[in-house]
């Protein structure tokens, strides 16, 4: 007896959009999923809110160093994954940043939150210079100007004796109410949670949707009546104030700035962290930063890792400081040819599940920006 | 009245003259097409009307009013649309993302306050949303609104592509090769969709169009360019007949009786409609 | 005439710019500055044709360039005690080669069809790596290293003493300027390497293995780079990790841009004048007003006003 197979209907003729079937009813998790959903925020909230209240001092203030790196990641984020320009210089807008806050403090005598604004203010300015200079030179020499500033920044700008202490470095003493090490960790968060909000307004906003459109197409964008310059030096001032803030909170983190930590490798581990983070994922990029800003710290903490890490023969010990600058590249050049989107990519489907969506492990941005998206 | 003109365009790169002395209007309401083989300057004189080329003689009159020395930007903003021959378009978003990206001048607040999410903000974004839903609507395409750009079908990508433009709120629309990657079928639509569109918005159209059928049904005035310069203009049958038209896409001389009936054995195929 | 004038434009504003230099420094009497800076130009230039070589084959900014000099002489400092100076040289290129060629099959190969900008990010990582891996198994600590000849000649230039392992420096700078310039222009391999870089699927059709030559460009790149250090760091009293990156790499990069990033002898030229330039910043006593290094401000000010002035510098083609 023949079985009647059931067909399926023929693709209508021409090309148009698949026919489809009835509106979906959106996922709704059931009340369990709430609940486990609920937990993880709770966890994530702890995590972030409370642990840290119990800790030592010096702890606290890798923690804090933890959410700077943040700060500036998603500084450098903004110049590498909205505008599409690299910067190896990153080092030199934070420095400034960090020289004029203790400078406005120490030397001038001002309150930390005019420090702190100034560091803004100057971090934004010189970022408008280099964007103005980036207008002309195309990406890769453009990375080799910033490379070259950030040498200029290490070995000229943070030896002039007035401002910095002229290699002695600066003294940056925290502000009354937050000179506690959690008290200055909050406050920290604070300025990230400032960060985040702005990014992601920004983002929702025309000028966001105009920057990723400038980045992807600018001749495209221009049509739509984007002025291409003036937004990218906009992005550009973005990102130095970011960087300046950075600096600044850094500078007051550790109560002194000298002029050794603005190295050409501390502008590598920006980058990675930035990239390996990745590109346009606020909440990647937020934990690659941490990652690299607490990988030294780790270490030490967990002495199991470090065994483990010096279970390679021949190898003398990884120190803390060293790590970062072991594991980084290694996970640079994974993330670069495996893993374009970085850790943001990978997290995208968790994200998704907090959201309320269902999790789905193949979720995926249609484009994962790389960073070979920078414009050359 | 014409709405856009260019007056003697010329346009050198290095050796190769692009444009030589192009003049072309556009008259308020008018559809007018542009043909020619490829390399005939026509994209270039798009370049140079839209603002990407620096014209090294002539004029660009829009509105009545010379905008030669204006940015891309600028045009924009005065009501000159365009559309690319390799889809202008931000691939990484979604057609709804599109479109709220091309009203970026409609967009009824400051930068600083979309940064800082000042809450008038978020009405003129539901604005913006309810913008481009409509024309989404009109367009044929309220179903994909969420979807990435980078999976649609190259035709729907051409809609989708016009949508946008039209967000922009434009009085003229200059479009390179709408009907490019489409079938007969697709592009009877188009031409439909195009007379529906002048008639809806007061568009005045200006197409690059290598679609003959297209062309002869909905323009009202046709130029022929090869080479850079003038060859031809004046309403679609008469262009299309034109012995040195036929000459310049054929290449051979248009008498010839071999020629002929390939050539209306073509035109029979590509007539569908 | 007037033809071969205009061609050669570039090469005569170098020259002139390089002469003014010289003229200055002798004339503010600053001779040994002068020769200083002229060998340090040597260095620059010798990683700077490793930078062109690689540029010119595969667009590719290497930044790990300066590290195949720093891993040669780490290998040079293991090995001197133990072996003949020259063979312990001979060491330290073999290990700055294997070095290359490790870098180009774990990152260039994957990266291959990668747009040119990721490769400049990945390369730094290789440069960062190779500093950390200095750092981990050797410490951060600078180290000596005894010269390379050990015969103590010195001989006399301009009235300026300077070793002969200086002068051998320049000399091989010469030697291998002219050597690659010849090798892309008049052999079937250099062109093929050129051709590769251009039209990589065409180069394949003809039965030439794109992959095996980038493996070379590679290997000649990093032994330029070996060449350099084990030439230069010596007698400089002492090395630490990343030496070559720290102090060499940015303006052998500016040495590039200045001589053109696709032009071999425009490194070497561009290297001459750059240290030229740092001994005049340095030596100046206008400049001493500049806080720090002065060289390093000017080095900037150099690619600032090459790349916005004359993008593609004194010999290289216009992109």
């Amino acid at each position: 007896m023949a079985i009647d197979v059931p067909r399926s209907e023929p693709a209508s003729p021409g090309s148009s959009v698949p026919p489809r079937d009835a509106p979906v009813e959106p996922f709704r998790p059931s009340a369990l999923g709430w609940g486990a959903r609920g937990i993880v925020w709770l966890a994530l909230a702890w995590l972030v809110l409370v642990f840290p209240l119990g800790r030592q001092g010096f702890e606290v203030q890798q923690y804090s160093e933890a959410v700077i790196f943040a700060i500036i990641g998603l500084s450098l984020n903004v110049l590498l994954g909205y505008v599409g320009q690299i910067s190896l210089g990153h080092q030199a807008f934070v420095g400034i940043g960090a020289f004029t806050a203790a400078y406005i403090v120490t030397e001038q005598n001002q309150s930390f939150w005019l420090g702190v604004a100034v560091a803004v203010a100057i971090g934004g300015l010189q970022a408008l210079i280099l964007g103005g200079a980036s207008l002309r030179i195309t990406g890769l020499y453009f990375a080799l100007v910033t490379l070259s500033y950030g040498l200029v920044a290490e070995k000229n700008i943070f030896q002039i004796q007035d401002l910095t202490g002229g290699g002695q470095g600066l003294a940056a003493p925290r502000p009354e109410w937050f000179s506690t090490d959690w008290s200055y960790y909050y406050l920290c968060l604070a300025f990230l949670a400032v960060v985040l909000w702005i990014d992601w307004r920004m983002m929702r906003t025309k000028s966001g949707r105009a920057l990723l459109a400038l980045r992807e197409n600018p001749r495209v964008a221009e049509t739509f009546g984007v002025n291409v310059r003036i937004l990218t030096l906009f992005a550009f001032v973005l990102s130095g104030a970011f960087a300046g803030l950075g600096g600044a909170l850094l500078a007051f983190n550790d109560q002194f700035v000298s002029p050794e930590t603005w190295s050409f490798n501390l502008a590598l581990i920006f980058v990675i962290m930035t990239v390996v983070g990745g590109l346009r994922s606020r909440a990647g990029v937020v934990i690659g930063s941490a990652f690299f800003a607490l990988l030294g710290y780790l270490l030490e903490r967990f002495s199991f890792l470090q065994d483990a890490l010096n279970a390679i023969p021949g190898a003398p010990d990884l120190s803390k400081e060293i790590a970062p600058l072991v594991i980084g590249p290694i996970l640079l050049l994974l993330t670069l040819t495996l893993f374009p989107g970085g850790i943001g990519q990978q997290i995208r489907p968790i994200q998704a599940w907090l959201r309320g969506k269902r999790f789905n492990r193949h979720d995926r941005a249609p484009l994962e920006v790389q960073i070979s998206d920078v414009r050359a | 009245m014409s709405v856009l003109e260019t007056r003697g365009i010329s346009v050198r790169f290095g050796g190769v003259y692009a444009n030589t002395d192009v003049s072309i209007k556009v008259g308020e309401l008018e559809i007018v097409g542009i043909i020619g083989p490829n390399g005939a300057g026509k994209t270039t004189a798009f370049n140079v009307i839209t603002g990407f080329c620096k014209p090294d003689r002539g004029r660009v009159i829009f509105k009545g009013r010379d905008v030669t020395g204006l940015a891309v930007h600028e045009r924009a903003a005065l009501g000159l649309g365009r559309t690319f021959q390799n889809v202008g378009l931000v691939k990484g978003s979604s057609v709804r993302e599109n479109l709220l990206t091309s009203q970026y001048l409609a967009a009824e607040y400051s930068t600083l306050a979309g940064m800082l999410g000042a809450p008038p903000t978020f009405a003129a974004e539901r604005v913006l949303n309810e913008k481009a839903e409509a024309i989404a609507g009109i367009m044929g395409l309220g179903d994909i609104l969420d979807e990435y750009v980078v999976g649609l079908p190259y035709g729907v990508l051409k809609r989708v592509e016009i949508a946008t433009v039209l967000a922009t709120d434009p009085e003229v629309l200059l479009l390179d090769e709408p009907s490019s990657g489409m079938g007969p079928e697709e592009a009877h639509e188009l031409g439909n969709t195009l007379l529906r569109l002048r008639r809806d918005f007061g568009l005045s159209i200006a197409m690059i169009e290598h679609h003959v059928p297209l062309v002869v049904r909905v323009c009202d005035y046709v130029y022929c360019l090869n080479f850079g310069q003038l060859l031809a203009e004046g309403l679609p049958e008469d262009v299309r007949n034109h012995p040195q038209v036929v000459t310049a896409y054929l290449g051979e001389d248009a008498e010839d009786p071999a020629l002929r009936a390939v050539e209306s054995t073509i035109e029979t195929l590509l007539d569908a409609d | 005439m007037g033809d071969w004038v205009r061609e050669h434009r570039g090469v005569g504003i170098g020259v002139a710019i390089l002469l003014a230099l010289v003229v200055v420094l002798l004339a503010t009497g600053q001779k040994e500055s002068l020769v200083i800076g002229v060998i340090a130009g040597a260095a620059y230039g010798l990683l700077a044709l490793g930078l062109v070589l690689i540029y010119k084959s595969s667009g590719v900014f290497n930044f790990a360039q300066g590290e195949f000099g720093t891993v040669a002489v780490y290998v040079l400092y293991l090995l001197h005690f133990d072996v003949p100076y020259g063979v312990a040289a001979f060491g330290a290129l073999v290990a700055a080669i294997l070095m290359g060629v490790l870098v180009e099959r774990l990152v260039v190969r994957p990266l291959f069809d990668a747009p040119r900008v990721t490769l400049l990010v990945a390369t730094a990582g290789v440069a960062l790596l190779a500093t950390a891996i200095e750092i981990w198994f050797g410490e951060a600590t600078a180290r000596p290293l005894d010269r390379a000849l050990p015969t103590l000649n010195r001989v006399t230039v301009l009235g300026v003493q300077i070793s002969d392992q200086r002068l051998l420096l320049l000399g091989v700078l010469v030697v291998l300027a002219a050597l690659l310039a010849l090798f892309f222009r008049k052999t079937n391999l250099g062109l093929a390497i050129l051709g590769a870089s251009q039209e990589p699927t065409a180069t394949e059709l003809m039965g030439i293995s794109v992959r095996r030559l980038s493996t070379l460009v590679w290997a000649i790149a990093a032994l330029l780079g070996g060449i350099a250090g084990v030439l230069a760091i010596p007698e400089g009293g002492g090395f630490a990790p990343g030496a070559l990156t720290v102090a060499f790499l940015i303006p052998a990069f500016t040495a590039a841009v200045l001589g053109g990033m696709t032009s071999l002898p425009g490194a070497f030229l561009g290297g001459i004048i750059v240290g030229v330039i740092e001994a005049v910043g340095t030596s100046a006593p206008i400049f001493d007003g500049i806080p720090g290094t002065p060289g390093t401000l000017l080095v900037f000010i150099v690619l600032l006003a090459v790349l916005i002035v004359r993008p593609q510098g004194l010999l290289g083609e216009r992109s």
